[in-house]
């Protein structure tokens, strides 16, 4: 066995006892973390994550700054929410606000794309030696799926890797929402008849190879297979349809690649799918960042908001986390090219569903955006806050496959208890 | 004893309010012996003190005693060890200040009355090489020949095995000539066999067949294909990366020449520049040119170290200090990523004037940090008299006078190391580019003179040290890792682990193997022939029946192999062999049908999308891919792949005309440049600003869809996977058969199955394909027409797919099988979809 965390997770201990602290004070001051909030009952049982690639300007999203300089050119609006205001961009989530919190204050800790995505999906630093799950990989981990599609479906772009915990916690991909997945259905020309001749010759073969071998592997192919054919003749799968949908549903969320995989995700939510992730990218705004964040608002408020009405209608809303992620803000100073750079130092985040409470903002930032001003909250306290939302212990500890110790989420982390209240 | 171990024993021991439990010889004697005694025992006694002995420790130094038996916080002992880094007095001095850990455990030794056992004496604690120490085994003569050599080593291994504590393992019989067929063909070339190949093997006499199909496989093409997959998952090489398609292409090339490893791994050390120009130096790119990360990638590569954990702390579970990680990354000190041009990039690296390698760490904010001198941190074995392989090797590098004056073939061994020789390039090039180049030549010398691609003395010597055959890590590291790559397993696992701390299978086996590959000239193929040869490559796999414990035996002992499944891209292009799609298997025409396809028309005015692309860069801007949904949707893109054109990645670059770094003897094209430019920057300007109206008006990325007919003609064809870009994108085919991101040292393949694998393959385009029968493959006449004879073709079938012949039992199954179809072809199409889709065709006999 060989690791650098287990040698810090050692040494704590140690210096725990030889403090003079009682030896098993380590598992209760977690579990007197976990407590926060106890008198909550974790409600959520499913997770919409919109991960915003790029880094998304909170300034002109969840935090506006209106009669600043850094304020830029959009006004902010009044919502459903007494006291609190967000961008013009997003006039239609205005309308949800009271079923939704943003935290203001999260203070992240890394301008760069690549690291700083990394430690927003896994809650961890980037280490070379080891690679983490992303959120819906460790949610999976925990929670199994229920029903016949994958537990954690990723939209229109790729999900973090599951890391450590193998094939089995990685993201079902879908390329274009509502396009037939080829890998679902015997290819065109092979009809029903055929492909069960075919999977009955399969069967045959494969259990005189099993017969005659020891192979550990051959157990788990065979469960791997008898799942992909389960989900293949699944009527689940009708979920990933959106013909049939109501044309003025289609048009409601938007006639959009976006729109389009934010009605799949509540779809794939309905049918018991426990975490889907829908990417967007384009946030990177160094040029032009008002077009752009104009064009993102034009594309994410009707679906954002159409996906939270929806839940709430269907009395689906305190099962099901909704939460949105970019990996830093950008900064408050406008730049030449009438963009704005990368800025991590403070930066939002928006939230709905799943039991949390709804209507409230938490932290703030200074009255520029420049840094939290309120209640700082830490990267990984988001990622406590969503097992906490799921009643997953986020103090649990794992193994990887050489045998190391690995906490779920990052170490210190807190659920944001006021999520919570 | 593992210092966890330690540990796990001093916190039973400390549970509880007493802490009188602090075990001497589990915590206090190797403090001593790794921090104390090389200044205070009998062979140096600073300051009059010995702690080797009770007596010693007991008498103290000139200062007086140790330890105040009155008030033993007052103590010297614990006055020394706690004074800040830079006091004066603070000890130890000669190495690090001791860790928070061990500080507390000396004085809780010493508030409990510091005993020390009677009789007790320390001794210099010397960092072992692990698995070095025994040798009985091994004989002390050369082997003659790889076939001598191979068994050589069966017998070393059979020896070690018998002598081993336990139950012995059970052993697996041999596999059948078919069999090994299969393997050999699978593990050399990354396929599996072909008919053809199958009956020229057979016809080969049965005594030496399996050493000709070794030759045969080595000299193939695809040899070099197949295990450039190996290094690049041994480097890490991505080709998205700064110089990554140059690396995997020099890889290729080095695999394909036979470069010595040695030199290959001397190159990638060493080597700065343009990968363009040298594309070794895409090694050092693809860590960012980082000093400590290529010292721990470097380590842990090339030589099975996992240095990288003593970065941050003292190595938890090994002996290797952070200093050490210091020294050794102190060689890539002055390394330099430059990145240079505005349109066009340049990414190089060369030197820097000064090193960014400081002790101590930045992290500790220490007032002051000083450059750190490189330092192998690595001891060389000192032999008394030169071992064979040594001398063997010395011999088989002697200059052969006759080889020398064939200049051009023979390069000095640290030639490709100093860099791209602009001379040459011109001595080879007669066109008029040869005068801009030589232009540019003199352009780059800097003020001292030297290129701007400056080389690396140290790292040189870096090179020097880690593949020096008297280095007990490098050709075992290697060895181990071919041997895993072959076998199923590693002597040490995980493969670039070798460590004190865990254990070596059979550690003389790995010794010697290790010994006739530096004996060999490090030369890959001959070490890959010489595993194949050995009983342990050709055994079988244990029945069913066989327990985990039992496997677990066996495999360890090399008595029996695993079934292994084929590489992601071996699996692919087996499929794609097997099913004949390398060519077309159909006349143009014959699979003419129409299609139904749903296509996006953007609602955005069109001539708006088309002003408002963007022209200057080659990168898919992420939004702007988004705004471009008017293509119709590509089902099967996770199959497919973009090769690469190794060839061309490894031209030396011709200078291009906006590469504007290089000095005024350019000042004529750059006033082209500068021209060129403006009109450009008002091209730019233009996009702009239809890319701003574009996302304003709303309809950026809106669209509505319509179903089109499409005429297809499906007669696919494939490429080998082997050549395309590497890493495949996430849920690519190879990606979901375990092809690693790459991004981290001692990511592995990840064999485990899963649904996604078995989508793929039973709804995949390649194997659909693979199954129909098209009348342009030799099964063809046999399942159709007058001459059809259905046991043949299926014998044929078994053989493609299998590499073996039916049993009767399944040659009448499959007759029922062709039996049931539409028509024979139709059933033998769901045969082989059958076959392909089985456990048998992915894991291998």
């Amino acid at each position: 066995m060989s690791s650098c965390t287990d040698y810090h997770a050692s040494r704590r201990r140690f210096l725990a006892q030889f403090a003079g602290t009682a030896a098993l004070l380590g598992m209760p001051i977690n579990r007197l973390v976990a407590a926060i909030g106890s008198a909550h009952a974790p409600k959520a049982e499913s997770v919409v994550l919109f991960w915003n690639g790029g880094g998304m300007s909170h300034i002109d999203t969840w935090d506006p700054k209106p009669g600043r300089e850094v304020g830029g050119e959009f006004e902010a609006i009044k919502t459903s929410a007494d006291g609190i205001q967000i961008s013009e961009i997003f006039p239609q989530l205005a309308k949800q606000m009271h079923h939704c919190s943003i935290i203001r204050s999260i203070a992240g800790t890394n301008g760069d794309h690549g690291r700083a995505t990394y430690e927003l999906q896994t809650s961890h630093p980037q280490n070379p030696a080891l690679v983490h799950p992303g959120m819906g990989s460790f949610v999976v981990n925990e929670r199994q799926k229920s029903g016949d599609l994958p537990a954690y479906i990723s939209i229109g772009g790729m999900a973090p890797r599951a890391g450590y915990l193998g094939q089995r916690c990685e993201a079902y991909y879908i390329g274009l929402p509502g396009e037939r997945d080829p890998y679902l259905a015997f290819p065109d020309g092979i009809h029903h008849a055929q492909g069960e001749r075919r999977l009955e010759i399969l069967a045959k073969m494969n259990l005189r190879t099993s017969g005659k071998l020891a192979a550990r592997d051959l157990k788990e192919a065979d469960v791997a297979l008898k799942d992909a054919v389960a989900l293949m003749k699944s009527p689940a799968l009708s979920s990933f349809d959106l013909d049939k949908e109501n044309p003025k549903t289609l048009e409601r969320y938007g006639l959009t690649e976006f729109g389009r995989g934010t009605l799949l995700a509540r779809k794939l939510i309905e049918t018991g799918v426990r975490f889907v992730q829908v990417n967007r990218g384009g946030f990177d705004n160094h040029m032009d960042v008002f077009p752009a964040m104009r064009n993102h608002g034009s594309v994410m408020d009707p679906a954002v908001a159409s996906l939270i009405e929806d839940l709430h209608q269907s009395g689906r809303l305190e099962k099901t986390l909704v939460i949105m992620l970019s990996e830093f803000g950008r900064t408050p100073k406008i730049n030449k090219d009438a963009g704005r750079d990368h800025h991590a130092r403070v930066f939002s985040c928006f939230m709905a569903g799943g039991g949390i409470k709804g209507g409230q903002v938490i932290g703030s930032s200074d009255k520029d955006g420049m840094a939290p001003e309120n209640r700082p909250v830490q990267v990984a306290d988001l990622h406590a806050s969503v097992c906490h939302a799921l009643g997953i212990d986020h103090t649990r500890e794992l193994t990887t496959p050489l045998n190391r110790p690995m906490k779920l989420v990052r170490e210190g982390a807190k659920p944001v208890a006021e999520l919570f209240a | 004893m593992p210092v966890f171990a330690r540990v796990l024993i001093a916190l039973a021991c400390s549970v509880g309010a007493a802490s009188a439990d602090v075990d001497f010889r589990q915590q206090i004697q190797p403090i001593f012996e790794s921090a104390c005694i090389r200044c205070h025992s009998a062979e140096k006694v600073k300051g009059g003190l010995r702690l080797d002995t009770k007596a010693g420790f007991l008498k103290g130094g000139e200062h007086g005693p140790l330890i105040d038996a009155k008030n033993w916080e007052k103590s010297e002992l614990l006055r020394r060890i706690k004074l800040p880094r830079d006091h004066d007095e603070i000890m130890p001095q000669e190495t690090e200040p001791l860790s928070g850990p061990h500080k507390n455990w000396l004085t809780d030794w010493v508030r409990t009355g510091a005993n020390w056992p009677a009789g007790v004496v320390l001794k210099i604690h010397k960092k072992e090489v692990p698995g070095l120490a025994e040798k009985e085994f091994i004989p002390a003569k050369a082997p003659a020949s790889l076939a001598e050599a191979a068994a050589m080593a069966d017998q070393i291994l059979t020896r070690e095995v018998a002598a081993s504590k336990g139950p012995q393992p059970k052993v697996a019989p041999p596999i059948d000539d078919l069999a090994f067929l299969r393997r050999a063909t699978v593990d050399l070339i990354g396929r599996i066999p072909t008919a053809d190949e199958i009956r020229q093997f057979e016809r080969d006499s049965a005594g030496d067949r399996r050493a000709k199909l070794v030759d045969r496989l080595i000299a193939h093409p695809r040899f070099a294909e197949r295990w450039t997959v190996f290094f690049a998952d041994m480097l890490r090489v991505r080709s998205q990366q700064d110089g990554g398609p140059q690396l995997l292409a020099y890889v290729n090339r080095s695999v394909a020449e036979a470069k010595p490893y040695d030199q290959m791994a001397r190159e990638l050390i060493a080597t700065n520049g343009r990968p363009e120009n040298t594309p070794a130096a895409g090694f050092a790119l693809g860590d960012a040119a980082n000093p400590m990360a290529l010292a721990g990638a470097t380590s842990q590569i090339f030589l099975g170290v996992r240095l990288q954990c003593a970065e941050c702390h003292d190595h938890p579970f090994d002996d290797w200090k952070q200093k050490e990680f210091y020294d050794l990354a102190a060689f890539f000190g002055t390394i330099k990523r430059v990145e240079t041009g505005k349109n066009v990039k340049r990414i190089y690296t060369t030197e820097a004037k000064e090193t960014a390698v400081k002790w101590p760490p930045e992290r500790e904010q220490p007032p002051k940090r000083d450059a750190v001198a490189p330092k192998f941190p690595f001891e060389l074995v000192n032999f008394t008299t030169k071992p064979h392989f040594i001398s063997r090797l010395e011999e088989r590098r002697r200059p052969n006078p006759k080889a020398l004056s064939n200049a051009e073939a023979k390069k000095a061994l640290d030639d490709l190391v100093d860099g791209f020789d602009v001379k040459k390039a011109l001595r080879d090039s007669k066109t008029e580019a040869a005068i801009l180049a030589e232009a540019k030549a003199a352009a780059r010398q800097a003020d001292d003179g030297r290129s701007i691609y400056a080389q690396s003395e140290e790292r040189k010597k870096l090179a020097a040290l880690i593949t020096d055959p008297r280095n007990p890590y490098f050709a075992r590291a290697f060895v181990n890792r071919v041997w895993a790559e072959l076998v199923g397993r590693g002597f040490v696992e995980p493969l670039d682990n070798i460590s004190a701390y865990n254990e070596i299978r059979q550690p003389q086996t790995l010794q010697f193997l290790a010994q006739e590959f530096i004996a060999s000239g490090y030369d890959l193929r001959s070490l890959v022939k010489l595993v194949m040869l050995t009983p342990s490559y050709q055994r079988g796999h244990l029945p069913a029946g066989a327990d985990l414990a039992e496997l677990k035996r066996a495999e360890e002992a090399f008595t029996a192999t695993r079934a292994r499944r084929m590489l992601g891209e071996v699996l692919f292009d087996s499929v794609t062999v097997a099913g004949h799609l390398l060519t077309h298997k159909w006349p143009e025409g014959a699979n003419v049908r129409e299609v139904k396809r749903q296509i996006r028309i953007p609602l955005a005015n069109a001539a708006l999308l088309a002003a408002a692309e963007d022209k200057t860069t080659n990168q898919p801007n992420m939004m702007m891919a988004m705004n471009k949904p008017g293509q119709a949707p590509a089902p099967y893109d996770l199959e497919k792949g973009a090769n690469l054109d190794f060839e061309a990645l490894l031209k030396p670059e011709k200078m291009s005309k906006d590469d504007d770094k290089f000095g005024d003897v350019l000042s004529e094209s750059k006033k082209d440049l500068a021209m060129n430019k403006k009109m450009e920057d008002d091209a730019i300007e233009a996009a702009r600003q239809a890319r701003i109206r574009l996302l304003q008006s709303g309809n950026a990325e809106r669209f509505r869809l319509e179903i089109i007919t499409a005429i297809v003609d499906d007669n696919p064809k494939f490429d080998t996977t082997l050549r395309m870009a590497t890493p495949a994108p996430a849920s690519h085919f190879l990606r979901v058969f375990g092809q690693p991101a790459r991004d981290n040292l001692g990511e592995f393949r990840d064999e485990s199955p899963s649904l996604r694998q078995e989508l793929m393959l039973l709804n995949g385009k390649a194997t659909h394909e693979a199954s129909r029968v098209g009348p342009l493959e030799p099964v063809h006449h046999l399942i159709a027409g007058p001459g059809a004879n259905p046991a043949k073709a299926v014998e044929l079938v078994y053989l493609e797919i299998y590499t073996r012949r039916p049993t009767a039992e399944e040659l009448a199954d499959a007759r029922e099988v062709i039996a049931a179809g539409k028509t024979p072809a139709d059933g033998l199409a769901d045969l082989r979809w059958a076959m392909l889709n089985s456990h048998e065709f992915r894991y291998l006999p």
